[in-house]
């Protein structure tokens, strides 16, 4: 079983950031790997306590595959843009996969929300939110990026602001508006699909 | 779009948000000013409000790891992350996956370079040599297509078994 270090992950991740395309295929089972090991300790903990501690396993999830104090990573807003992206491609990528390999045994269900989206497939959810980000960056780049660093990155309000430089009321202004026209996008790529 | 028009767009969502829902299709009226167009944009963006408030505001990594938590004991651990879904060796684009076994796991593939229409299987077999990925030509015995680097301590060896292909190239 790959064990992430801390230290690799970070290394990669800065190689990835760099333009190094390999990178992301070896930070991608050791970003799974922690994620899984994480996430059953807190499903587990959930279980118990009937509540979701989303920040918290984020967070975990960050500082166990990253150095924050590592040189050159004082950036903490550039290591949170690198990180949402990365999050962003690992998540489609397996989506996508899950998509295709249609009613593998078990395959995880990614889904927003039960009762808006019944996706046909497992991950096509993420798939159709992938595509449309893509689209919506080309009407308006700053909200794409607010979407990925909140939703793939985990970030918080304050935090996507820091990142982005922009204030903490724009930030939620794009969101806002950000999900109305992603809303759109996919549910017309729905009806042109059926 | 141009991003006036946009600008002109967002500005109007954002004071129809802030309007109750019964004097919301007046205020449109009025503030679109015969402006059809805009006041169509606008009304297509606002219907989708009240999914909006529950779209995407569990993070990813969180609907992730949900997923994965409940997807039982053997399904991810021995399963390789889709790494090869998507990729292209040499000029085959890998589709999908077909199947997997004690051997190694076949994938779908389709040239990418527009020359051959044709389907073709690859095979990934795994190799216990702990070097690199070596994907091989229509026959075993050709030289490589490509060679991948390794990304983890067991290595497989790529071996296509492109019958189709095979067949077009001779």
């Amino acid at each position: 079983m790959p064990t992430a270090s801390t230290h690799e992950v970070t290394q990669l991740l800065r190689a990835w950031s760099a333009g190094d395309p390999h990178a992301l295929d070896k930070l991608t089972p050791l970003v799974y790997e922690d994620l899984h090991r994480t996430a059953r300790r807190y499903m587990a903990r959930e279980r118990q306590e009937h509540t979701i501690q989303t920040t918290a396993l984020i967070n975990e999830v960050y500082l166990r595959l990253v150095d924050f104090r590592g040189t050159g990573w004082q950036d903490r807003a550039h290591f949170f843009a690198v990180c949402a992206k990365m999050m962003r491609r690992i998540l489609t990528d397996f989506a996508r996969s899950r998509h295709y390999l249609k009613r593998g045994g078990g395959a995880p269900q990614i889904t927003f929300d039960e009762g808006i989206f019944v996706s046909r497939e497992p991950g096509s959810d993420l798939v159709a939110l992938d595509d449309a980000l893509n689209n919506l960056a080309g009407t308006d780049e700053r909200k794409s990026r607010v979407v990925e660093l909140r939703f793939f990155g985990g970030l918080n309000v304050k935090e996507t602001a820091e990142v982005l430089k922009v204030s903490e009321e724009t930030v939620k202004r794009d969101w806002r508006l950000a999900k109305l026209w992603l809303l759109r996008e996919m549910s017309v790529e729905k009806k042109s699909e059926a | 779009m141009k991003p006036e028009r946009w600008q002109q767009v967002e500005q109007l969502c954002h004071a129809a948000l802030e309007r109750k829902e019964s004097e919301l299709a007046a205020f449109l009226r009025i503030a679109s000013a015969g402006d059809d167009a805009l006041l169509r944009e606008v009304e297509s963006l606002l219907v989708h409000q009240k999914q909006a408030d529950r779209f995407i505001e569990t993070p990813a990594l969180a609907m992730a790891a949900k997923a994965l938590a409940e997807s039982g004991e053997e399904s991810l651990p021995s399963r390789e992350p889709p790494r090869w879904i998507g990729r292209t060796i040499s000029h085959y684009r890998i589709e999908q996956e077909l199947g997997s076994g004690g051997m190694g796991e076949v994938y779908r593939a389709v040239r990418d370079d527009q020359q051959y229409q044709n389907q073709v299987a690859i095979k990934l077999v795994r190799s216990g040599f702990d070097t690199e990925f070596i994907a091989k030509g229509p026959n075993p015995s050709s030289k490589p297509l490509a060679t991948l680097p390794v990304s983890e301590k067991r290595s497989r060896a790529i071996t296509s078994i492109p019958r189709a292909v095979a067949a077009a190239s001779t």
